[in-house]
């Protein structure tokens, strides 16, 4: 299986975390299914693949649109891929996507909403083309070339939403929010509303998710060897344990040591 | 029958009321809370009891008004919105200080702050025509001094 990242042009950045190609040399004779937590990041994707489903706790099995744009996810979700997988994707940072192309974020929290719904005609001609180019960076540049098109069309700019979010990442989600509201001489309701819009969440969900989403990039990297659990815990920002557990549970659907023994986590596939 | 992308669009537009509800609420705006609802929906306080109480256009009314007049500095904080079937789940924190007795809770001057989820559920015309409010009713008496 091939999943590869790729970083975007520099002038991009302020709105793109990345690209992803996921492909597989060989049809899949048996169903996988691949899981994933929260990661704090919308993203906007094509499948050229066959099509696959998602299973979510809330919403059971759902056919994921051929192209998407989804938002923040607020809790772990699976895919169930079968035959030819072939997708590619930019991830965007967390304010990226309305700063680009000025959507209401709030509106795509848990959602995957089919491309053509939202951006209309604008997304025909790579949709029509996605599948032409014969290796993973001819589909990145042609994705890269329509969001230099969205943002030349729109001389997108971020703003102090964009920094907020940003460093909310960047802390790993471990950041007193009405500290940062104080630093930042901000009006908490403008700050709420505006972050809501943006982002799609409130700064301190969005603060719980990335925490959360941290720790369980960090678990995959180690490939859920853990040692030290106490470690694990305070490392990530929580209290104590009994917060630790109800914050996993609550987001992943179970608890940290089922998880750990039975996920079914995209790094489970690749090779080291 | 609908599309899968009417559905998605339709989904999109309810969440966007359901924002407009919070920002009027945050504005103790009792009558542009009110247009987003078909008065004869259905309102439940969930942990006062098993069953809808009332009318959103009389028992929702007579609530809000109720809030807003106790604790008028009345606010609040939308975690999330999502979609579950037809409804509209939100949680979102409210807090506020209380200045007048409330629903049997008498008046000490606390501040409470409570997470609630409002689950709203649409007709074909995007009217809100049930609410549901649910939220740790103990813990809010606590914190008003009960």
């Amino acid at each position: 299986m091939f999943y590869k990242k790729y970083q975007p042009a520099p002038h991009l950045r302020p709105f793109v975390e990345c690209y992803y190609v996921w492909e597989n040399a060989q049809s899949l004779k048996q169903s996988i299914t691949v899981e994933s937590p929260p990661n704090g990041f919308g993203s906007l994707v094509f499948n050229y693949g066959d099509p696959y489903q998602l299973l979510t706790q809330k919403n059971g099995q759902t056919a994921v649109p051929v192209s998407f744009l989804s938002g923040q996810s607020t809790g772990s979700y699976q895919l169930q891929l079968s035959g030819q997988i072939g997708m590619v994707g930019a991830v965007f940072r967390p304010a990226g996507l309305n700063s680009l192309f000025g959507l209401p974020m709030y509106e795509f929290t848990d959602e995957r909403i089919e491309l053509a719904a939202v951006l209309g005609d604008r997304i025909q001609s790579i949709q029509q083309h996605i599948t032409e180019p014969d290796s993973p960076t001819g589909r990145i540049q042609l994705l890269e070339a329509f969001l230099n098109t969205q943002l030349a069309r729109t001389g997108a700019e971020t703003d102090r939403t964009d920094y907020v979010a940003n460093l909310i990442v960047e802390q790993r989600g471990i950041i007193n929010i009405n500290a940062l509201m104080d630093e930042l001489y901000v009006c908490r309701r403008q700050f709420e509303r505006k972050f809501l819009l943006k982002v799609g969440v409130s700064p301190k969900y969005y603060a719980r998710i990335r925490r959360i989403s941290y720790l369980c990039a960090q678990l995959a990297h180690k490939r859920w060897n853990v040692d030290d659990w106490h470690d694990v815990i305070y490392h990530a920002g929580y209290y104590d344990q009994s917060h630790f557990i109800r914050e996993f549970s609550g987001f992943m659907g179970r608890n940290p040591s089922l998880y750990v023994r039975n996920n079914v986590e995209l790094a489970n596939f690749l090779k080291s | 029958m609908k599309t899968t992308q009417t559905e998605s669009l339709t989904d999109l537009t309810r969440k966007g009321t359901s924002i407009e509800f919070f920002s009027a609420y945050q504005e103790r705006d009792i009558e542009r809370m009110m247009a987003l609802f078909d008065p004869n929906g259905e309102f439940w306080l969930m942990p006062l009891g098993p069953e809808p109480q009332g009318t959103i256009g009389e028992l929702g009314r007579n609530f809000w008004t109720g809030v807003i007049g106790a604790f008028p500095d009345i606010d609040n904080t939308v975690d999330k919105v999502t979609t579950e079937d037809d409804k509209i789940v939100c949680n979102v924190v409210l807090f506020g200080t209380q200045t007048a007795d409330f629903a049997g809770i008498t008046n000490k001057g606390l501040r409470f702050n409570s997470d609630h989820i409002f689950i709203f559920r649409f007709n074909e015309d995007d009217k809100i025509v049930a609410v549901a409010i649910d939220w740790d009713h103990a813990s809010f008496q606590h914190q008003l001094g009960v």
